[in-house]
């Protein structure tokens, strides 16, 4: 991976097969350039906040798009999302929730730390693709974030 | 004093006295009238005489005129002393010569008179011619004083017939005195016995006769009206004592209205003495309003008439009125004339008291007797008992009339409840004149029975025999009852006094420390005492242990407010006296009533057994909060590891599922023209298996989460609600022909989400299972049966057979294959549980290709939610400590 390279969407999922499915989604929609992707909350962290073996990265140099998983090893994705949420240099960060958690105790957390949308995985390959695509669509092009 | 007033002895003297005076006077009289005549006769003729002599004396001197010698033979006059005065006159009638020789000639008449012998005043003049021969020489006057010469006889004559009247009167007054006594003795005898009588008021005596004279007569006459008189004044005494003696004024008035006689009822009743009253008139005495009455009574008297017992009014001397009856009767004389009139007068003032008394003793005895009706119950029987009177009151309470009970006896209302002997004591008594009183139960007309309080008087005849009964009698049934109740109340208390097994003691406490007090026999055994032990002074002090002597000091010192009152609780031991120590619950507490008294109410209970009990129970309660505890906590755990497995099927068993899904369709799509159709099929087949499984997955999470979802009771508008759900369901009634039947949805309480989860349920079953149907019928609506109701789905759809209906709400149960309709076989399960959820019920009636119907109900109460979550509630101790 090429740190260097400017990064517009940090996939965080441990899921090989989901990652891979959210990868071809994203790429058939051409939105699949400078993604960054974390297996686990920890690797995901280092990588925000630039530490560990992305010491060395700007943490001004914030991804576009977070589209964080939430049962995740080591780090759960609600912890990520908190530190991401509660840190001012990242807080502005679009972060959605891609999981297959349909508890609406996590819908409610999710929306409590601040995520900015909270997208269950459908089980059908048809409608899994068309929601990573059009998230990816929605907040990679229609969305404006703020200047950082 | 006139002479009728001297004494008879007196007025006889001066009548015979006078009598004789008169006859001497009148034969005196004409006597000396004859004397006087004859003097005066025997005068003149000795004056004629005398004349002759001295004119036959004096011619001589006339006829010489010789005055000298005419004065001497004048003189010679001398001899004659009563010849005052002589003269001799010429013839031509000039004074020749006087006698006595100093008179003056004044004193002679001037010129000689006719001749003649005439008298001229007290004197007898007379002039006598002097004749010689023929001739007339003069004139001769002479006075001769008769007067003297006759008043010097008269006097003799008049002394003489004195002596002689004198002598004469002495002669008849001795004369008479003699002789009057024969008349006058008698008489005055009489009149000495009558004026003794006057004055004596002695009618006994009687007058002396002294012969059978006229006056003889008299006195037997004067003693008959004596004897008369005597008889009548016995009467007249009677009379009169009665009229003095009387209480009534009687008084005498004349016809002008003046009283005559005013006797001691009258100066008693008017206040004047009779010397007052007598000859006033009779007005003194009547009010002046009144005035006109004694005109009138006078008028009526003056007719004749009586006036009997006229009620009015006079006026007493201090001006007192008072209340008279007046009876006035006109008083006629023997003529029977109307001479005035007889009044007597009743002081009526006490008897108008004693009328207005009686007036108004009868007015408050009828008072009394309506006072008396409006309270009691009265009734009046005669002596054989027969009832004469009721009051309404007696009609009101034994509902008889009084036609229905005048003329009966009291058996008409016997109630029965009383003895024989009771009755017999009752008549017995009142039949003796006394009165009884007592409490009597009597029996209505209509059966019901009433009490009432007694009093039976007999009224006695003037043999002292019952002559009738009066009974008065007062309602108490109410008071009866209350006291039966009270009885009652006694007993019970008396039955829960004495049985209960808590230590009772009550006392009554005076603010002197005197009191009154009852006890229970628990109270003894608890304290292990006889009666005679708890008599002791001070012997629960003693009982008390010490410790907790000192605790109950330290409440009661704490709780108890002034005058010690209020309350205090605590545990204690006893130390018996045969020192068994045993535990109590002990309750005081100590009051003040109204009358200033305190109450005090202590309980005991012997918790002896509870108190080991006590320490039994805290260990198990102990080692079951232990176990309660350890359970709990292993629940939690389970609840837990369900919910982890609950988030791990959502999570964990899809993720898998979603590669099995996407690779699937990622080969499909990515090489599907390079495979064979029997493997595009075979990918197609994983593919909706891994779609059907997710499904599953969703609704088996559905369903669990169920369970554990809170519910939010409300009121809830099924109407409403299957409109929405209908709504919902829109894609499923796409090119259907379905006539949907909506009918009564009364609202109920409940969760609004999860209803609607049950309507859409099974409206949606309902739709689905009748597809087949042109037209498919799906009806709502709600029956009532048993009070509450019964909300249906009604299909005219495949149905069931009603052998599987056991099945139809169980988990993943299906009664159809997922070829003939899809479905995962959660949807009913989920039905049940929610229905379940609000203590409903549900159940579904069907026959196979001809419809079903599900029926459920909602409770409408509020419940407790059933555990279907894990739950305890915490155990309360048995007993609480302290």
């Amino acid at each position: 991976m090429n740190e260097t390279k400017e990064v517009e969407i940090l996939l965080v999922e441990d899921n090989e097969d989901d990652l891979h499915m959210t990868l071809r989604a994203l790429r058939k929609a051409n939105l699949a350039n400078h993604i960054q992707v974390a297996h686990d909350g920890a690797e995901a962290l280092d990588f925000i906040f630039a530490q560990g073996t992305h010491v060395g990265r700007r943490v001004e140099n914030r991804p576009k798009l977070i589209l964080l998983d939430l049962k995740l090893p080591k780090i759960d994705g609600l912890e990520v999302l908190k530190r991401v949420k509660s840190d001012p240099r990242t807080k502005t960060i679009p972060v959605v929730i891609l999981t297959s958690s349909k508890e609406q105790k996590d819908v409610i957390e999710s929306y409590k730390l601040g995520t900015n949308s909270y997208i269950v995985k459908p089980v059908n390959f048809e409608g899994f693709a068309a929601a990573v695509q059009d998230l990816g669509m929605y907040w990679m092009l229609l969305n404006q974030p703020p200047n950082p | 004093m006139r002479l009728k007033d001297v004494p008879i002895r007196r007025k006889l003297m001066v009548i015979i006295l006078l009598t004789t005076v008169t006859a001497l006077l009148l034969m005196r009289g004409i006597l000396l009238t004859y004397e006087f005549l004859s003097f005066q006769q025997s005068t003149t003729r000795q004056l004629a005489t005398v004349g002759k002599i001295i004119a036959a004396n004096s011619t001589a001197a006339l006829a010489f005129a010789n005055p000298t010698d005419a004065e001497e033979t004048l003189s010679a006059l001398k001899a004659e002393p009563y010849i005052t005065a002589a003269a001799l006159y010429d013839n031509e009638g000039k004074l020749f010569s006087k006698y006595p020789g100093n008179l003056t000639a004044a004193a002679l008449p001037a010129a000689p008179q006719p001749d003649g012998i005439r008298p001229d005043h007290s004197f007898l003049v007379g002039f006598q011619p002097v004749v010689q021969g023929d001739r007339r020489l003069g004139t001769l006057y002479l006075r001769f004083d008769v007067g003297t010469l006759e008043s010097k006889w008269l006097r003799l004559s008049i002394s003489i017939a004195l002596a002689v009247i004198a002598a004469v009167l002495l002669a008849a007054w001795l004369l008479s005195r003699k002789l009057q006594q024969q008349i006058s003795l008698p008489i005055l005898v009489l009149a000495e016995t009558a004026h003794a009588i006057s004055e004596r008021r002695d009618y006994s005596v009687r007058a002396r006769k002294f012969g059978a004279d006229e006056v003889g007569l008299l006195t037997d006459a004067f003693n008959q009206m004596l004897e008369q008189v005597q008889k009548q004044n016995l009467n007249l005494s009677r009379f009169v004592a009665i009229i003095e003696s009387s209480d009534d004024a009687i008084v005498g008035k004349d016809l002008n209205g003046v009283i005559t006689s005013w006797n001691p009822g009258a100066e008693k009743l008017f206040g004047y003495p009779a010397r007052e009253a007598i000859g006033k008139p009779m007005l003194t005495f009547i009010p002046p309003e009144r005035a006109h009455e004694e005109a009138e009574i006078l008028a009526q008297i003056a007719r004749g008439e009586s006036i009997k017992h006229l009620e009015t009014v006079r006026v007493r001397k201090d001006g007192k009125r008072i209340d008279v009856s007046v009876t006035i009767s006109p008083i006629k004389d023997s003529q029977g004339k109307i001479i005035g009139a007889s009044k007597i007068a009743r002081d009526i003032t006490e008897s108008k008291q004693a009328e207005q008394l009686l007036k108004a003793t009868l007015k408050e005895v009828n008072d009394l007797k309506s006072a008396l009706d409006e309270h009691a119950i009265v009734a009046i029987t005669d002596a054989q008992g027969k009832i004469t009177y009721v009051n309404d009151k007696f009609c009101a309470i034994s509902k008889y009339s009084r036609e229905e009970l005048i003329g009966q006896d009291h058996r008409l209302i016997n109630s029965g409840h009383h003895s024989k002997e009771f009755i017999r004591d009752l008549w017995t008594t009142i039949a003796h004149g006394k009165v009884w009183h007592g409490e009597i139960k009597n029996r209505a007309k209509d059966g019901s029975f009433y009490w009432v309080d007694t009093t039976i008087v007999p009224f006695l005849n003037d043999d002292g025999k019952p002559r009738q009964y009066v009974a008065i009698r007062a309602d108490i049934t109410e008071r009866k009852r209350a006291q039966e109740e009270a009885a009652r109340e006694q007993a019970r208390f008396k039955l829960i006094f004495e049985s209960t097994p808590v230590g009772i003691a009550y006392a009554i406490v005076q603010p002197d420390g005197q009191y009154q007090r009852i006890i229970n026999d628990a109270h003894l055994q608890i304290c292990g005492l006889t009666k005679e032990q708890d008599q002791i002074p001070g012997i629960y002090q003693r009982l008390v242990h010490p410790d907790d002597a000192r605790r109950q000091q330290k409440l009661a010192d704490e709780l108890l407010g002034p005058d010690r009152t209020g309350k205090i609780s605590l545990e204690k031991r006893y130390v018996r006296l045969d020192g068994e120590v045993v535990w109590v619950a002990f309750t005081f507490q100590r009051r003040k009533c109204a009358d200033g008294n305190y109450e005090e109410l202590t309980t005991v209970v012997d918790i002896n057994d509870l108190k080991n009990a006590e320490a039994e129970i805290r260990q198990l309660n102990a080692e079951l909060e232990q176990r309660v505890a350890r359970r709990t906590v292993e629940l939690e755990a389970a609840n837990k590891e369900l919910e982890a497995f609950s988030y791990s099927v959502s999570h964990d068993l899809r993720a898998p599922l979603r590669a099995v899904n996407g690779f699937a369709g990622i080969v499909l799509d990515d090489f599907g023209p390079l495979l064979p159709d029997a493997g595009r099929n075979y990918l197609e087949r994983i593919r909706n298996g891994g779609q059907r499984m997710g499904e599953l997955i969703d609704d088996l999470l559905a369903f669990s989460r169920l369970s554990r979802l809170a519910m939010n009771r409300q009121p809830v508008n099924f109407r409403l609600i299957v409109q929405e759900s209908l709504d919902e369901l829109k894609p499923l009634l796409e090119d259907r022909q379905i006539e949907l039947r909506i009918g009564e949805l009364p609202a109920c309480q409940g969760d609004p989400l999860l209803l609607k989860q049950v309507w859409i349920n099974l409206l949606s079953n309902a739709i689905k299972y009748s597809r087949d149907r042109e037209p498919a019928i799906v009806e709502v609506g709600c029956t009532r049966n048993d009070g509450e109701n019964v909300y249906f789905v009604r299909d005219n759809g495949v149905g069931f057979d009603m052998q599987y209906v056991g099945k139809l709400f169980g988990v993943f149960q299906r009664l159809h294959r997922a070829d003939e309709f899809e479905g995962t076989g959660v949807g009913l399960a989920i039905v049940q549980r929610i229905i379940h959820r609000h203590g409903g019920r549900v159940w579904a009636e069907a026959q196979l290709n001809h419809g079903a119907t599900f029926y459920f109900t909602i409770e409408s109460e509020i419940k407790p939610e059933s555990p279907d979550r894990i739950a305890n509630p915490p155990l309360r101790p048995i007993l609480k400590k302290g």
